[in-house]
């Protein structure tokens, strides 16, 4: 289960970097031979196709450091290694990208880090502040601050 | 646990909340922040008739003649467009639901509270500072600057309005001694636009930066902002700083530093 879930998060990791890529050379990509194999350290070998969308590895505990088998694309192979310490990837890499090309024709991988993506998702919690947008005589702000401001003021009384 | 002081007053059109938690500074000290802050928006503020800012644009007041604070403001912002290959500009074009002003040549006037609110909160805590205060929040609409620790002892707890959904957050992050700004158009009838185009900036819903300065983080989440979905990218490659941005589709991209303060 780890280990799939981990796999997944390679998974991510290798189309965001093709879809970085891409957006560098105003390109498309073809999809279909793109395809990522995992081995992750003790276990199993698992299999997936890319451009796929898979959960993140948040609910795992698993650690260390995971390297997608190199995947061939239009324009030469690429291959990321994604660092997990507790379930959480703390660091993507690519080991390996096209070197063949004009160098500006392609991110240096190494010197421009790579983006994590995630869906956006909904959440409460317990915060002490709120960033966002400026509030202009934003009722709700307003509130929420204060409501935020009382609730630690009472916490603090304790 | 300790003493502490929590205000929220309006002040440049919003609500600014102040949170002290060392019992060792006083009431007074918090009123010097919001003088502070009041001087600020009596002199930058675009909505005042009377601001030096208002007077420059006007053309009743010239650049020398400016409040120090005034200058060193317009140059920072000076060298923040050179910066952001032109993405923060105080002379882009006013953007609205109903109309859009382009108006060419240097007597467009000039705009700085994209560097201004996070620049006061700065300031603010410059003030704190001196004051011997060491665990602190100011929160100018958004844009914050956090010290030490909150009242219960732990690293303070930001919470990123969820873009779309109001009452909802889009994510936590837990940091101590950092600037945050976010930019985006969640309530505001007008909208961040790209410089270059003068139309309002595409595919982005909000851009929260985290560094050092939170005048700077409010610059850069202004610029990658104007940037459009790129403008993840651009934030990747800056130093000191981390960025999380929250694409149209329903996307959240992360640079690297960023996971240090994810929760």
């Amino acid at each position: 289960m780890r280990n799939k879930s981990v796999a997944a998060a390679v998974v991510v990791v290798v189309v965001v970097v093709i879809l970085v890529l891409v957006l560098h050379h105003q390109q498309t990509v073809q999809r279909s031979t793109t395809s990522v194999r995992l081995s992750a350290p003790g276990g199993p070998t698992s299999t997936a196709s890319g451009a796929s969308t898979a959960p993140t590895p948040a609910a795992s505990k698993v650690s260390g450091v995971f390297t997608g088998e190199t995947v061939a694309m239009q324009y030469g192979p690429v291959q990321v290694a994604i660092d997990v310490q507790g379930g959480k990837i703390i660091d993507v890499k690519a080991v390996q990208y096209p070197v063949d090309r004009p160098r500006s024709q392609f991110i240096n991988a190494q010197a421009v880090p790579l983006l994590r993506s995630e869906v956006l998702k909904a959440q409460s919690a317990n915060i002490d502040l709120i960033s966002g947008a400026t509030f202009t005589s934003n009722a709700f702000a307003t509130s929420l601050q204060a409501a935020i401001g009382q609730e630690q003021k009472k916490a603090a009384a304790h | 646990m300790g003493l502490r002081q929590h205000r929220l007053e309006h002040v440049m059109g919003m609500p600014i909340g102040v949170d002290v938690c060392d019992p060792d500074i006083g009431a007074k000290t918090v009123d010097r922040v919001y003088r502070w802050l009041r001087f600020v928006d009596a002199t930058f503020s675009t909505y005042c008739e009377d601001s030096e800012i208002s007077r420059l644009n006007r053309g009743e007041l010239a650049v020398e003649q400016t409040h120090p604070a005034v200058r060193s403001v317009l140059r920072r912002c000076e060298r923040l467009r050179m910066q952001t290959d032109g993405y923060f500009d105080i002379r882009a074009p006013h953007h609205s639901a109903r109309r859009v002003v382009v108006e060419a040549g240097p007597a467009r006037p000039i705009d700085p509270s994209g560097l201004v609110k996070g620049w006061s909160v700065a300031g603010a805590a410059l003030i704190l500072d001196r004051a011997g205060a060491r665990n602190y929040c100011i929160n100018a609409g958004g844009d914050a600057r956090l010290r030490g620790r909150s009242w219960n002892g732990e690293s303070w707890r930001v919470g990123i309005q969820h873009p779309r959904i109001r009452d909802r957050l889009a994510a936590v992050l837990v940091a101590s001694d950092v600037g945050i700004a976010t930019s985006g158009a969640y309530e505001r009838g007008e909208h961040i636009v790209d410089p270059h185009t003068g139309r309002p900036s595409q595919g982005v819903l909000s851009v929260t930066v985290v560094g050092p300065d939170v005048a700077t983080a409010d610059a850069y989440a202004t610029a990658a902002y104007a940037m459009g979905p790129r403008g993840a990218q651009w934030c990747a490659g800056l130093k000191d700083y981390a960025a999380m941005v929250i694409l149209s589709e329903g996307a959240v991209l992360s640079t690297p530093a960023m996971s240090r303060y994810r929760v």
